[in-house]
C-alpha cells in the first residue's frame, strides 16, 4: 500500500505578513474587510496543504462571506431588540432559531465543500436534512435526557453524517466503527478531569478553609478566581485528549471510494497539549503578536501527522463544478460558529 | 499594444479532475492555447478575455482559470505580469512581504487598534446610546424587572410609610439632578441574598432592596447618598454604555483574534470579562462623583456615602475581579472631592 503524507508548505514569516495586513485593513474599514481576510485566510492554508502532490483551494468570494455576516447581524439586532422590548417574543425568536440550526449547519457543510477542492476537483456535500435533524436534535436530546452517558453515540452519528456525506467529486467518503472507542476515548477524558480536577479540589478546598478561619475575604476571592481558571484549563486539556484520541480513531475507520483508500492521523495526546499550552503561552506573552507562527506550528504537526494510504493505485477523480450560489444558500452559507465539530 | 506572447510552464488539470497534466500555456496574442508538454497535443484553446488569474496567496503555485473550467498551476516567475494580475492584489502581495516595510504595517495596525480602542468605540457607543429611544430603554427597564420578578424578588414588605419617606429623599434629589421626573422612578423589591443595595435600569428606573431601606432607617443622608449614586448611572447612561461596549469590544477581538485555537480562545474570553469589569469600575466611580455634586446641592451630608462603603467594605474582594472599586478607595475618592471643595 502506497502512502502519501500530508503536508503543510506555508511558513510564519509568510503567513505573518498576510495576517497582520489583514488585520490593518479589517481595522480601518470597521470589520468590511474581514470577510475577504478571511478568504486569503483559508487560501492560504488550503493552497499550502499538499498530498499525493496536489494541493487543495478554497473558492467563496469576499462578497459571499460579507453577506453571510450581514444576515447573522441583523438576526442579533433583531434579537437584541426583541429580548429588550418583548422577551417572549425574543423567547420564541431563539427557539424558531435552534429548530432552523440543523438546516443551517447542512447548507453550511455544503457551502464549505463546495467551494473547497483538491487539485481540479471540487468537494461536496450530500448529506440529508432529515439526517441532520436527528444528529443535531433528536440525539443531543437523547443525550440530555440520559445524562450525557450516551454522548458517544452522538460524537459517532456526528462523525457518520458529517463524513458520509462528503464527496471529493463524485467519489464518496465512508465512515463507519463500532461504539467501543468512543466511550474509551469520552471516558478516558471525563476521568483525567475528574481526577485531576478531584485531586485540585481537595488542595484548594483546605487552603479555602484556612483563609475562611483567617477571615481573609480577599484571598478568597483571590482562590476562587484561581479554581475557576484552573477549572477551565483543565476542561479545555481534557477536550484536546478527547479530540486526539477521535481524530486517529476516525482518520483509521474512514476510507474514500470504492477502492477503499484509507487515511491514517498519528497525534498523540502529550504533543497536542503541548501545543496547545506552549502556543498558548507564548502567544499570550507577546501580546499576539506570535499567533501566526503558533497557527503554522499546528497546521504542520496536523499535517506531518496525517496519512493518505491509496489502495493499489490512485485512479482519476472526478466531479462537476456545481454552483454553489442562489441568493439565500449565499448569505446563509457560511456562517460564523455555525458548524458540526468534524474530526478532519 | 498588442498582448506579450509567452510561454508558461507548469502542470494542468481538465475540468473537474484530479489528474495532473505537465502543460505548457502558450500565450500569443489575443489567443491562448494549453500544451500537453508530454505528448504535445492541445489540451485547450481559448480567447485571452477567457483566462482569469486567481488572486495569488503567499507563494504557492498561481492558480490559472481557463475556460469549460481547466485548471493551469504555474510557478512561473513572470506569471504576475503576463496573466494581467489586478492591481489591488499586486499592492496585497506587495505589502505583505516580509521585510522591514512590514514592520511599519504592523506599526499601523497597532496604532489603528489603540485608535478604534480609544475613540471609534466611544464615539460608535455614544452614537448608539444616543440614537437608543427612550421608549425601548423603559422597555427594558420593565422587560428587567418583570424577569427578576419571575426570577429572583419578590413584593416589597415594606409599608407605605417608609415608601413614602424614601420617595421623599428621592424626589428631592431628581428635581436638583436636572433628570426627566417623568421617566425616572422609585422601586422597592425584596432580593433574599443581595443584602442592603441598590441598582439603576437604563429607562430611569431605581431599585432598593428591602433590606437598605431596613437596614438604615434613620440615616436619611446614607439613603440619599445611596440614591444620588444609582441616578449617577442614570444621567451618565452607564447600563446602556456597557451593553454596547462589550459587544463592540467582542467583534472587535473576534475579528482580530480569529480562530486561535484551544486554551487560547478560552484566554481572551477572560481577558474581555476582566477588561468590562475595569469599564465597570470607571463607571462607579463616575456615579459617586455625581453623587457627591448632586449631595451638594441639596444639602445631604455626604458622610453617609462613606458611612455605607464602610459597611459594605467587608463585602470587599480582590480588585481586578471585582465590578465594584474597593470600598477604601471610594471613600478615598469622597475625602479628595471634600477636599477639593
Amino acid at each position: 500500500m502506497e502512502q502519501q503524507q500530508f503536508e503543510f508548505r506555508g511558513n510564519a514569516r509568510e503567513w505573518f505578513g498576510i495576517w497582520i495586513v489583514n488585520i490593518l485593513l479589517s481595522i480601518v474599514t470597521l470589520g468590511i474587510y474581514s470577510a475577504w481576510a478571511k478568504v486569503r485566510t483559508k487560501k492560504y492554508f488550503y493552497q499550502n496543504t499538499w498530498v499525493a502532490g496536489r494541493n487543495f483551494d478554497y473558492h467563496a468570494t469576499g462578497k459571499q462571506i460579507l453577506k453571510g455576516r450581514l444576515v447573522v447581524i441583523a438576526a442579533i439586532f433583531v434579537y437584541a431588540l426583541l429580548s429588550a422590548v418583548a422577551p417572549p417574543l425574543a423567547v420564541l425568536m431563539l427557539l424558531a432559531y435552534l429548530i432552523f440550526i440543523p438546516v443551517l449547519v447542512k447548507n453550511g457543510m455544503v457551502f464549505n465543500a463546495r467551494n473547497s477542492s483538491w487539485a481540479n476537483v471540487r468537494f461536496n456535500f450530500e448529506g440529508q436534512t432529515g439526517e441532520a435533524y436527528k444528529v443535531m436534535l433528536g440525539l443531543p436530546i437523547v443525550v440530555a435526557l440520559t445524562a450525557y452517558t450516551t454522548f458517544p453515540f452522538l460524537a459517532r452519528a456526528v462523525q457518520r453524517f458529517g463524513i458520509n456525506g462528503h464527496r471529493l467529486g463524485k467519489t464518496a467518503f465512508h465512515f463507519e466503527s463500532d461504539i467501543g472507542p468512543f466511550y474509551k476515548a469520552f471516558l478516558l477524558a471525563v476521568v483525567f478531569f475528574a481526577a485531576i480536577g478531584g485531586l485540585l479540589g481537595i488542595l484548594v478546598f483546605q487552603l479555602f478553609a484556612q483563609a475562611a478561619i483567617v477571615g481573609d475575604l480577599g484571598a478568597l476571592q483571590v482562590m476562587i478566581a484561581v479554581i475557576y481558571v484552573v477549572a477551565l484549563l483543565l476542561g479545555a486539556f481534557a477536550v484536546v485528549l478527547y479530540q486526539s484520541m477521535i481524530r486517529n480513531h476516525v482518520y483509521a475507520n474512514t476510507t474514500l471510494g470504492a477502492n477503499h483508500h484509507g487515511f491514517r492521523s498519528t497525534v498523540t495526546p502529550g504533543a497536542m497539549l503541548w501545543l496547545a499550552v506552549s502556543n498558548a503561552l507564548v502567544v499570550a506573552s507577546t501580546l499576539g503578536l506570535m499567533l501566526p507562527w503558533a497557527q503554522i506550528r499546528a497546521q504542520r504537526y496536523l499535517a506531518a501527522n496525517s496519512t493518505f494510504l491509496i489502495n493499489g493505485s490512485l485512479e482519476e477523480f472526478t466531479g462537476e463544478i456545481q454552483d454553489p450560489t442562489n441568493a439565500i444558500g449565499d448569505a446563509l452559507g457560511d456562517i460564523e460558529g455555525v458548524e458540526l465539530g468534524l474530526a478532519m | 499594444m498588442a498582448p506579450p506572447s509567452a510561454i508558461l510552464e507548469g502542470q494542468a488539470f481538465a475540468p473537474g479532475s484530479s489528474a495532473p497534466h505537465r502543460a505548457n500555456l502558450h500565450l500569443n496574442g489575443g489567443q491562448v492555447f494549453l500544451i500537453d508538454a508530454t505528448a504535445e497535443t492541445v489540451l485547450l484553446r481559448c480567447q485571452r478575455n477567457e483566462v482569469r488569474l486567481d488572486p495569488p496567496v503567499g507563494n504557492s503555485p498561481r492558480n490559472v482559470h481557463l475556460a469549460e473550467g481547466w485548471l493551469f498551476q504555474t510557478q512561473a516567475p513572470g506569471a504576475s505580469a503576463l496573466l494581467d494580475e489586478q492591481l489591488r492584489s499586486r499592492l496585497l502581495r506587495h505589502f505583505e512581504q516580509f521585510h522591514p516595510r512590514l514592520f511599519a504595517v504592523a506599526l499601523a495596525a497597532v496604532l489603528a487598534a489603540v485608535a478604534v480602542w480609544k475613540w471609534a468605540i466611544p464615539v460608535l457607543v455614544a452614537l448608539a446610546v444616543w440614537m437608543t429611544p427612550a421608549t425601548l430603554k423603559q422597555q427594558i427597564d420593565r422587560g428587567t424587572l418583570q424577569s427578576m420578578d419571575f426570577a429572583m424578588a419578590e413584593p416589597s414588605q415594606l409599608s407605605e410609610a417608609q415608601q413614602a419617606a424614601q420617595h421623599r429623599i428621592f424626589a428631592t434629589l431628581v428635581t436638583a439632578s436636572g433628570l426627566d421626573p417623568e421617566t425616572v422612578n422609585l422601586q422597592f423589591r425584596d432580593l433574599p441574598g443581595m443584602g442592603p443595595n441598590a441598582f439603576a435600569l437604563p429607562g430611569g428606573t431605581v431599585v432598593l432592596t428591602d433590606a437598605l431601606v431596613t437596614a438604615y432607617p434613620e440615616d436619611t443622608a446614607l439613603i440619599a447618598g445611596v440614591m444620588a449614586h444609582e441616578l449617577g448611572h442614570v444621567a451618565e447612561q452607564h447600563g446602556l454604555r456597557r451593553l454596547y461596549q462589550s459587544l463592540s469590544l467582542y467583534i472587535l477581538v473576534a475579528m482580530i483574534a480569529g480562530d486561535v485555537g484551544p486554551i487560547l480562545d478560552n484566554l481572551t474570553l477572560e481577558g474581555q470579562t476582566l477588561l468590562n469589569l475595569a469599564f465597570s469600575r470607571r463607571h462607579e466611580l463616575a456615579a459617586d462623583t455625581y453623587a457627591l455634586r448632586l449631595l451638594d446641592q441639596t444639602g445631604y451630608d455626604s458622610a453617609g456615602l462613606t458611612r455605607f462603603f464602610a459597611d459594605v467594605a467587608k463585602y470587599d474582594g480582590a480588585n481586578w475581579t471585582s465590578s465594584h472599586p474597593l470600598s477604601k478607595d471610594r471613600i478615598k475618592n469622597i475625602e479628595i472631592y471634600n477636599q477639593r471643595r
